[in-house]
């Protein structure tokens, strides 16, 4: 997640372009990143000392760690923490850039300070944005105090990683009274709250959710690829419901719904929540204890 | 192995469940879309087992289940739902319900509930 969504970042920056930001990450399945990159990264190595290994790695069969222990720039504890660091994906991201010879790692630096600045994160939440780890991620990009909202939208992300597409990208959130829609999938829960949850899209867009969910080819936003979105929202439904069950909260779910060429009107606002899946735009729209109208 | 009777509303859910059922060497030998459809297949073809969706239009699942039970108290049905919810449970299981399974579906919990039920035959 973190390679799209700072990716999208420097394409809309310009700092990027789209080919090249394909290319690293398709590099980034690929690549292991180097350890002297993660030390410099962390701060526990300078450029200069990072360097000094590297070259005496070049006549001596050692592991770069090893090396860095020998000299006295790293300990073993620190070599440990550095190899588990391996594998996160802001890490593993920032070497594909590097290996490719796009950005180096200042100018990534410079424009991880400048998503900072334009996002409004904290210093805090650019650590969880460089994390990967999604449940540290997803409260950086859904701005609602409302618990059942946040919980409906963390529970709607991760099954979407899970299982259509675990390289998707979130955008900032929105409320808003109304949503206009070319296709939207929706499924309303009762009971103790009353919520809804929506996936809409244009044009095929929602075809990203479609396909992979039934593993069939839909040529067209039909009512069989409707019907598959809305057995996906069924069951983001019921992983949802049963989490709140397990508090003592008790809904219960309708049978879904679609819509085509509308708007949905609600009392209280709507959380709109832009997500990419296979790099096509779709809204997670959702609201909570507010009525509802369709216009279709 | 068992003669398989699905019922659900969603076409997507129908075809996923087939899939399963039909690799696991199972025989679907019918398909409702909603609770009262599932209840004249039943009389109808007289499957082995239902698998019954809870949440459908038109009649649900614990409400077919009831007439399905009614028509013949040796059905053997299989509830499934997206809620993991315990009171659906505890409700279907009262009606008579043999056996729960919860989406997004698991191949391995469903060919295990449908050798429980079989078992239970035995």
């Amino acid at each position: 997640m973190f390679g799209h969504i700072f990716g999208r970042f420097l394409v809309e920056q310009k700092m990027l372009s789209q080919q090249k930001l394909d290319e690293v990450l398709d590099v980034q399945k690929r690549v292991q990143v180097k350890l002297g990159l993660i030390a410099v990264s962390e701060k526990l190595l300078s450029r200069e000392q990072a360097d000094k290994i590297n070259d005496r790695q070049a006549f001596e069969d050692k592991r770069f760690g090893d090396i860095a222990v020998e000299m006295g720039y790293l300990t073993e504890s620190q070599v440990r923490r550095l190899l588990q660091l391996q594998g996160n994906p802001y890490l593993t991201f920032i070497q594909a850039m590097t290996n490719l010879d796009i950005m180096s790692l200042e100018e990534i630096e410079n424009a991880l300070d400048l998503y900072r600045r334009e996002n409004g994160l904290t210093n805090t939440d650019l650590e969880a944005f460089k994390s990967g780890d999604m449940d540290r991620m997803i409260p950086l990009y859904v701005r609602t105090e409302d618990p059942l909202l946040s919980g409906l939208v963390g529970v709607t992300v991760r099954t979407i990683a899970r299982l259509i597409d675990s390289e998707m990208a979130i955008e900032p959130s929105y409320s808003s009274y109304s949503y206009e829609f070319e296709n939207i999938a929706v499924q309303g829960v009762a009971g103790d709250h009353s919520m809804m949850l929506g996936l809409a899209g244009e044009g095929n867009n929602l075809l990203t959710i479609a396909d992979v969910f039934a593993k069939e080819e839909f040529a067209s936003m039909d009512l069989y690829a409707f019907d598959a979105v809305c057995e996906f929202i069924n069951c983001i439904n019921g992983l949802y419901a049963s989490a709140l069950s397990s508090r003592g909260v008790m809904v219960d779910m309708v049978p879904p719904a679609y819509y085509r060429a509308g708007c949905l009107r609600a009392e209280d606002k709507l959380l709109i929540v832009p997500v990419y899946i296979k790099n096509r735009k779709v809204r997670i729209v959702i609201a909570a204890d507010t009525p509802i109208r369709v216009e279709a | 192995m068992a003669k398989i009777l699905i019922v659900d509303d969603s076409r997507t859910s129908r075809k996923i469940l087939r899939g399963i059922l039909e690799g696991g060497g199972h025989e679907i030998i019918g398909e409702a879309s909603n609770g009262e459809e599932g209840v004249i297949n039943y009389k109808e073809l007289k499957p082995d087992i239902v698998t019954m969706d809870i949440t459908m239009p038109t009649m649900n699942g614990l409400e077919s289940l009831m007439c399905i039970k009614k028509e013949d108290g040796n059905a053997k049905v299989i509830m499934i739902t997206a809620a993991g919810q315990k009171e659906k449970m505890v409700q279907a299981i009262r009606e008579g319900a043999d056996d729960f399974i919860t989406k997004p579906f698991d191949g391995e919990q469903i060919l295990g509930a449908i050798r429980r039920v079989l078992g239970m035959n035995l």
